[in-house]
Order: structure tokens, then sequence, then C-alpha cells
């Protein structure tokens, strides 16, 4: 099923920004808009697989494979 | 305070309990409506919320104020799995409802071949991993209480922890442990459950909004003042490299996102109590964002109580004390229910899972062993609620025993990483079919020792109760067996170093022992069972059930109420006579999932492999439904038989060999066969000698390749008599597709072939009548000439010199012209022989083209050459073709006699495998009717002529294995194609 190969590829993409040595970019003593950078990039990180699933929960619709 | 606060904190804190009690009565209540589908989702959904303890309350801002956002890894982590989990989940679900599994424990013994010692090892390692966990949320309760009601009250010698421990217990039992059987719906407990998710999230949200825009003002102020300062700026921040705090990130990312799925308390919820496998889609956005939302405002709580207070190490009471310092009492009360609520969820649903798991695979296997049959069900029943309350009271105790010295995050992420030793062995083997029983037992002992060494020992250092000596210098003085520099690694935090040392071992064992050991029976059909696909080969053979038998158990290990009912449905209303043997196999398996529900895999298999014999009269049955089968397909067989003898055609069967089983009775009297002969023989032997060279091989390749073959065939019988036939074979197979042999049909066609013959002889006849009317005909002319003219000499009235002369001349062209188609008649009858040689075709076309130059010239006939190719050569009989050529020719130009201009085109050339002569006129042309007659013997369209020349054109043509083209309009001409195959014919052709 595709939706599930998307999600197991945002697995793997989502899974290398939230650690060593991408997480590292963010990692930096800077307030962006008056929230720390590492802050503000792990919510945001968050909110986008939030996003992602939704979308593919709402796309899949009440059907079933 | 005063009194009457303290005691209407009492209060509250009992009135929400009653409020739980009421939440999961009135849901039992109306359970039917709830378990539909909007309200089983959203109840699902927040129930799985009961990831969210006490810890996420209070523990979560310790953390933040102590370590900075590492707290987040336990919230990312469940985010990021998220993302597997309409893959992962799904399956483990998908195969958990399949298999009636209640309990990770139980999951891992059902998937290792249901075995009970794995399932006690699980079991009793979670237990001890996760009672430091229950204690945790009753110190949160204990120690927020304390916060609430101030040091100077009368209550503050009273600890309600015990009371609301005991309390909680009573509730798990009351709506969770009401039935053995785990995987029916637990209304009211997921609801309850549902309800607190709902109440510490706006508990959090509230307080979290209250200590950022009402005691500060807003988020960018309390980074902006975090940040400022020296000190605690690095909060906002993993510390820069080494890449020490990197990798404890990671490691507590990968702890969050196995525990998720695989702590008790989340396997119930996620995995036992899912309504629908489909709703793990909306569960999957869903609980992220719910974390998220929780999650918000813990680090505003954290760095807002540092800047109120200065000191971290009070850290994890600051979400209450900022409150009461502000003398915001409601909102205090508010976090105190909050935190509440989010305790007792786990305390229920944990000491739920946790006892199930004691009883089904630490009690069960006892007291089955101990043959204590008949009280089964409700020992078990018992031993569930009875370890509710130990598993309560043991946290209660633990709670007190433990000094307070352990910041409560450290005790949660202990837990969390003993229930990860369980994910290799449970997740792993849902994928690969290779892990053994012995891999997954090894690996979880020495993953559970490891940690044990690398992170209980060193907590229990800290504690005071081990001497510090055992870090620095390791066991008697071996530094490189030290706990938290194992083997000497180091450069670690000591929560990183266990994981890593924990999983290594864990993972590389059960890798290695699978790899190095075999799957018995039973191990190789779960494996199948959970991996998927095809089960390699068939168990051992199973035990089928006695209905008398299953009657018996299903009241022994059922609560009595349901066993009718459960009976009636298993039975399908069927009377135990009419069960076939399929039906009493699939009795068994159901009844064995039904039994795992209540008492776990190891147990279920263990009491059906023990208990079931058949009685002396369910054999009987049993022998009944057989012969009752054996008649039914007797009679079947009978039918197909009958159907068979009944057709004309011979029909066989053959083994792979091609030897003939069966001939049915048509077969063996056209064969000629008696009725043992038929063994002997193969499919070649009922053919003509001919035909076993000529298609013999042909039908051995097909049947080899597993095709049918079918042509026609000349058939021979056992008396050597050879009969035209039609012979079509097919290849059987099991459904393997391996070959079994092949059934054939011989039509014999005799009949037919005789009626052919009839006919074309027939046709022959009249064609020959036709022939000896225009021999008739064109003789008689000349004949009356004849006739007239030796009359008249013999009359004697003619005389003189001349007319005598012409009279015997006129007589004499008359025998002339006889003589010519008496000639012409014997070319066409004449001889059927070929006398084949290699010509060069342009040496036979050329002087027929020349002589006929000659002839076209007195009427301005033009004779052409348009294409003469040299080099086409063929295998023909010269003067017979010479001959075909000049009467081609010659008819060409005699349809061009009448017009001026007239123009005949020769041509020569190669078409394909065959050599081309075209002669085209622009005479007269023909008709189609004309066409079509054009080659029967004496028809003719010419005032003169026999109409020989063109039959005689046919006849040599069709000796030679040629065609004749014919295109022709009338009034425009005709142009005729004579097509010669080069290589000529093999074998001489006999023309009728």
């Amino acid at each position: 099923m595709k939706a599930r190969d998307l999600l197991s590829a945002c697995f793997l993409v989502f899974g290398a920004l939230l650690v060593w040595p991408l997480l590292s970019i963010a990692n930096r003593p800077a307030l962006v808009g008056g929230v720390p950078s590492l802050v503000l990039y792990l919510f945001l990180v968050w909110a986008a697989i939030v996003g992602v699933l939704a979308w593919v929960a709402a796309r899949a619709g009440g059907d079933d494979p | 305070m005063n009194w009457h606060a303290d005691a209407s904190l009492g209060g509250i804190l009992l009135a929400y309990l009653l409020f739980l009690f009421l939440v999961a009565a009135i849901a039992e209540r109306y359970s039917r409506r709830l378990q539909t589908p909007p309200f089983r989702t959203v109840t699902y959904v927040l129930a799985i919320s009961v990831y969210c303890t006490a810890w996420t309350f209070y523990g979560s801002v310790g953390l933040a104020a102590n370590r900075g956002l590492e707290f987040l890894t336990i919230y990312l982590g469940p985010a990021l799995v998220a993302l597997l989990w309409p893959t992962v989940l799904r399956k483990l679900v998908r195969v958990a409802k399949e298999q009636r599994i209640t309990t990770i424990s139980d999951f891992i013994a059902s998937r290792y071949g249901k075995s009970s010692p794995l399932g006690t090892l699980v079991a009793a390692l979670v237990v001890c991993g996760m009672i430091p966990y229950i204690a945790l949320q009753l110190k949160a309760v204990s120690a927020s209480f304390k916060m609430m009601i101030g040091g100077d009250s009368v209550l503050s010698g009273f600890d309600p922890t015990l009371l609301v421990a005991v309390t909680l217990g009573v509730f798990g039992i009351l709506f969770g442990a009401r039935n053995l059987d785990f995987t029916k719906h637990q209304t009211g407990l997921m609801t309850a459950v549902a309800v607190e998710s709902v109440v510490k999230l706006v508990a959090f949200v509230l307080v979290g909004a209250f200590v950022t825009w009402g005691i500060f003002d807003g988020f960018t102020t309390i980074f902006a003042r975090v940040a400022a300062h020296p000190e605690w700026s690095r909060l906002l921040v993993l510390d820069a490299p080494p890449a020490a705090s990197y990798t404890r990130w990671g490691a507590m990312l990968l702890i969050s996102m196995t525990a998720v799925m695989l702590l008790p308390r989340q396997f119930h919820v996620l995995v036992v109590q899912n309504p629908r496998e489909q709703d793990v889609r909306t569960a999957a956005w869903a609980f992220p964002l719910y974390l998220l939302v929780i999650n918000l405002f813990v680090l505003p709580i954290a760095l807002g109580g540092l800047l109120t207070f200065g000191n971290a190490a009070v850290a994890d009471s600051f979400i209450l004390a900022l409150p009461l310092k502000a003398e915001a009492h409601a909102v205090a009360v508010v976090v105190f229910l909050g935190g509440f609520s989010a305790a007792t969820a786990m305390i229920v649903v944990d000491s739920l899972a946790l006892s199930k798991m004691i009883s089904n695979d630490i009690l069960l296997p006892f007291i089955l062993r101990g043959r204590r049959f008949e009280e089964v069900y409700w020992a078990s029943l018992n031993s569930t609620r009875l370890g509710i309350l130990v598993v309560v009271t043991l946290g209660y105790a633990w709670a007190r025993m433990e000094a307070g010295q352990l910041l409560l995050v450290e005790m949660g992420l202990l837990s969390f990483i003993a229930v990860t030793q369980c994910a290799p062995a449970a997740l792993l083997g849902l994928y690969w079919r290779r892990g053994t029983r012995k891999g997954a037992f090894v690996g979880i002992s020495l993953g559970f020792a490891l940690w044990f060494y690398t992170l209980i020992l060193p907590a229990l250092v800290k504690e005071g109760v081990v001497p510090s000596s055992l870090l620095a210098q390791g066991p008697f003085a071996v530094t490189w067996l030290s706990p938290v520099a194992l083997f000497g690694l180091s450069g670690f935090d000591t929560l990183s170093h266990g994981v890593f040392w924990s999983l290594f071992f864990n993972v590389g064992a059960y890798l290695l022992v699978s790899v190095l050991t075999t799957q018995d029976a039973d191990e190789r059909s779960q494996a199948a069972a959970f991996v998927g696909g095809a089960v390699s080969e068939p168990s051992r053979t199973p035990a089928v059930l006695s209905v008398s038998e299953l009657e018996r158990l299903i009241h022994l290990y059922l609560p009595a109420d349901e066993a009718d009912e459960i009976l009636g449905q298993l039975l399908d209303d069927k009377a135990p006579r009419e069960l076939t043997l399929p039906d009493l196999l699939d009795l068994r398996i159901r009844v064995e999932r039904l039994l795992t529900a209540s008492l776990g895999a190891a147990a279920a298999r263990y009491i059906i492999e023990d208990r079931f014999t058949i009685s002396q009269g369910e054999a009987r049955q049993l022998v009944e439904s057989f012969q009752d089968m054996q008649r039914s397909l007797r009679k079947s067989e009978r039918l197909l038989a009958s159907v068979v003898e009944s057709v004309d055609d011979c029909i066989f069967t053959t083994d792979v060999d091609g030897r003939l089983i069966t001939v049915n009775a048509a077969g063996r009297r056209l064969l000629g066969l008696t009725a043992t002969e038929a063994p002997v023989l193969t499919y070649l032997d009922i053919l003509g000698e001919g035909d076993r060279r000529r298609v013999g091989g042909a039908i051995e390749r097909a049947v080899a390749e597993g095709r049918a073959w079918r042509g026609s065939v000349s058939g021979l019988t056992r008396g050597r008599h050879r009969f035209p036939a039609h012979l079509a074979i097919s290849c059987v197979f099991d459904p393997q597709r391996v070959p079994l042999g092949t059934v054939g049909v011989l039509r014999d066609l005799t009949e037919q072939v005789a009626t052919q013959q009839r006919l074309i002889q027939r046709e022959k006849l009249a064609s020959l009548g036709e022939m000896a009317a225009g021999v008739a005909h064109e003789i008689r002319n000349p004949l009356g000439g004849i006739k007239m003219a030796t009359r008249l000499l013999s009359s004697g009235e003619v005389s003189g010199e001349r007319i005598p002369r012409e009279m015997a001349e006129s007589i004499l062209s008359g025998i002339v012209e006889i003589e010519s188609i008496i000639s012409d008649l014997l070319d066409y009858a004449r001889d059927t022989r070929l006398d084949c040689q290699d010509y060069r075709l342009d040496r036979i076309l050329g002087p027929v083209v020349e002589s006929a130059q000659a002839e076209g010239e007195p009427h301005h006939a033009r004779v052409t050459v348009r294409r003469l190719d040299g080099a086409v050569s063929a295998s023909v009989d010269g003067p017979r073709l010479r001959q075909v050529f000049a009467n081609v020719m010659k008819n060409a130009l005699e349809a061009t006699e009448r017009r001026a201009d007239g123009r005949v085109d020769v041509a020569l050339y190669g078409r394909g495998t065959a050599a081309v002569v075209e002669v085209s006129d622009n005479g007269v042309g023909m008709t189609a009717e004309d066409r079509d007659k054009i080659f029967l013997p004496f028809f003719t369209t010419k005032p003169t002529g026999t109409g020989l020349g063109m039959a005689i054109v046919k006849k040599i043509m069709d000796l030679h294995g040629g065609e004749i083209e014919i295109e022709s309009v009338p009034g425009e001409g005709t142009t005729v194609r004579l097509v010669i195959p080069r290589a000529g014919l093999a074998a001489p052709v006999e023309v009728g």
C-alpha cells in the first residue's frame, strides 16, 4: 500500500531530523522570534509528523485495505 | 492553609475517586452505545494517552529544569514511531486479535511456540521493572497531597496513598477484572481512563497558561530571561560536543519509541483493547497531537519555576509550587487533580495488565501442574483480582521504602528501559520468521541482566544501598567490570551506557542463538501465524476435540453463566452429531483461542493438549461421519463413471509415463481391448505405425511441458486394423501442479472419412460425365464434315478431278482435328508422373516467348518481356512446364487478337520460396463466372480450341505443387500468375 510506504519513508526522514548530526544544526543558543531555536525546531518537526499522519488518515478515509 | 481547606481537599480527592467509579459504572450501563464508531475511536485515542502519567506532570518539569530539553524525547519518540503504526502496530493488533493475546508476556510466549517458561520469564521481569513505576505514581500522589495541605495541617500525619492505592485496586477489580477474558471490551474502565486523559490535559494546559501569562508575560519573556542567565541558558540547548548528550538523546528516543507500544498499560489499551484495526490510523495522528499539546507548557513551567525559586533540586514540584506561591489555590487544586488523574489512570491500567501477567504466566502454570483443574476458572479470576491488589500494595511498599534520593523521572526511565528489553523478541519476532524460543529466552535474560547491572546497580549506589566503590573500581576491584564503564566503554552517561549494553547483548544473543538453534513444530506454526505467509509444513497432528470434553472445558474454564451461550456460538447451533471432522478441528482452534483470551496462550495449549481425548460415543460418531463421507464420494464417483462409460468416444487416462490406466467401454470396443489389456499399452500404442513416428514426438513433448495436444491421427486396434481418428490429450495435475498423468479422447472418424470419400467419388463421376460430353461434342463437329464428304464421294455423283480431291482434303482436316483433340485429351489424362530436374526458368520461358512473338506478329500483338530474373531456378519437369507456358501465352494472344494494339507482358521473378511467371494481356478479359470454370476440361469461351488448354495447365501446376492466380476484368485484360515452388515437391503427388 502506498500510504504505508510513504509513512515508512517519513519515519526515516523525520528520524534523521531528530538525531545527531542534523539535530546539531538547530542546536544553537539563539532565540528565533523569542523562542529558543532548538525548541522551535523540535516542535515544528513534531507538528509536521502530526500533519503527515493526519493527511494520510484523511486521505485513506473510511475505506480499508 | 486552614483545616477547612485541608478537609475540602480530602473531600475533593474522594469525590474525584467517586466520580471515576460513577463514570465507569455509567459507561458500563451504556456500553453498547459507547462501542459505536465515533465514541469508541475517541475513547481509544484518549485512553492511549494513559502514556502520560504523573511523571509527565511532575517528572517532566523536574527533568526540564535539570537537564533542559531532554524530557521531550519521551514524547518525540512516540510521535516518531507513530509513523510506523499503520504498518507495525496494525500487524501487532491483527496478530494479537487473531491469537486472542492479552499481555506482552503472552504475546512473546505465544510467538515462540506458546512457551510457558518464556512467558513466566517475561512476566516476572516486566513486573519487576514496573513496580517502581507504580510506586512513582503513588509517591507523586503522596508528595502533591503533602504540598497542598502544607506542613502544619492536622492532616499532615495522614497519607492518602494507601487509601488511594486500595481504592484504585478495587476499581481495577470492579471494572477491569470482572471477566477473565481481557479481549472483551472493558468499556467502563476505558471510558474512565479516557475521561482522565481529558482531565489531565485540561489541567496541564490551564496551569501552563496560568504560569506563562498569569505569572510571567508570555513565552518570550521566560525564554529571554533564561537565555540571559549564565547557568540556566544551557538548558535551552543540548550540551555541546563531546557527543555524550546526543547519544543520551538518541537512546531516550529509542526506548520511548518501543515503550509506547510495549509498556504493559500501553499494550493493554493500544493492542488488547483496540476496538477496530482501522482505528490505529486515527490514533496515529491524534495521539502525537495530544502529546504535543500537553508538552507545550512543560518548558515554560520548568523555566518559570527556576526563575521564581532558583533551585532545580525541587523542580519536580514546580507545577504545584508556582500556583501555590501565586496564591492561586483553585489552579493548584486543578493541577493536583490533573496529576492525580494521571496517576490513577496509570495505576489502574498497569496493575490490571500486570496482574494478568502474574496470574496467567506465573501462577497458572503452577495451578495447572498441580492438577487442580476443577477450580481453574475461579482460581484464575481470583488470582487476577488478588494480583491487582498485590501490585498496588507492592507499589505502595516500594514508594514508602524508597528514600526519595532519586528523582522521579529516573525511576520512570529505568522502567522504560526494562520494557524495551522485550522489544527485540516481540517486534523482530513479528517480521523475522527464524527467531527461536531459545534465542528469545537468552536475549531477554541477558538484556535484563545487563539492565540490572548497568542501570539498577548505579541507581542503588546513588541511593547509598551499595557502596560507591563498585562504580569506581568495579566488583572485586576488576575495573573493566564496572557497571558504568563495562569492558572499558567510557565517555557515556550511565543511561546511554546501560541502554547500549543491554540492547547489544539482547539483540545479539537473540539473533545469534536463533540462527544457531532450530524451531520445533509449535514454534514454526506460531512463527508463521505471527510473521505471515504459508506454514512451511504442517505442525504435528492436531488433537481432535471431543464435544463432551469441550462442554466440560468450557464449564471449567469460563464463567458458568456464559458457558451455554459460548457453547451455542461455538457449535453454531449444530447438533454434535452433525459435526464433520473439519468442524471438529476448527472447534479445537477456536476453543484454544477462547481459553487464550482468559488464561494465556501457554496455559490454553497445555489444557488442550492435556485434556482432549475422544470418548467411545464420539469415536463411533466420527467413524459414522467418515462412512457418510465415503458413501457420498462413492455416489458422485459412480455418477461420473457412468457418464464416461456412456460416451461414444474412446476416453482414456494414463499415468505420467503415458501408460493407459483406464479406458471406457466405447474405447475398449474401438481398440478391441479386453478389460485387462489396457495397462500394458501406452498412448502411442493406439496410433498407427506412421503416426507414431509423425506425431509421437510432438505429443510426448506437449505432455512433458504440461500442454494439451490435438490433431488428426490414424488409430490402431489390437487386431492391427487402422482407422482414421482425432486425438485430444491433456495433462492432469494435482493442486500443487504436480503432473498426475493425462486424459485423452480418441474419436473414430471412419464414418466421416467414408462419407467424404463418397462425395469425392461422386464429384469425380460428375466431372467425368461432363468431360465425356465435351469430348463427344468436340468430335462430332469434324465427324459431321467427314460424314458429309464421305457420303458425297460414295454417292458417285461428284465428278471431275478437283471436287473429289477437295472432299478428301476436307476429310483429312477433320481427322487431323480429331487427332489433335485426342492428343490433348491424352495429354490431360496421360501419365501423371513428373520428371523433375533443376532448371533455370528463363531458359524454359525464353523460347516460348520468342515463338509467341513470332505468332503475334501477324495480328500486331506485341509480346514484351518486362522482367526476366535469370537466377530464378526450380526443380521442375521442363517439357511439361514449357507446355504450361505455351498454353498460357496462347490464351493471352488469342484474347488480344481483335485489338489493334494488342499487348502481352511477360515477367519472371522470385517471391519468397517460389518462382513466379506472370503473363498479362490487355485482351477481352473474362467474367468472374468464367474464371471459376476456366480449369474445367472442354470449357472454352473461344470459337476455336478444344477447351483443354487451361485444364492441362492446372493439372501440371498441381503436379508441381504450384498455384495459379488469375486477375481479370472483362474488356480490360487478364493477368495470370503461375507460382512454382522452387524446391519442387519432395514426394510425387497423385492427382486423380
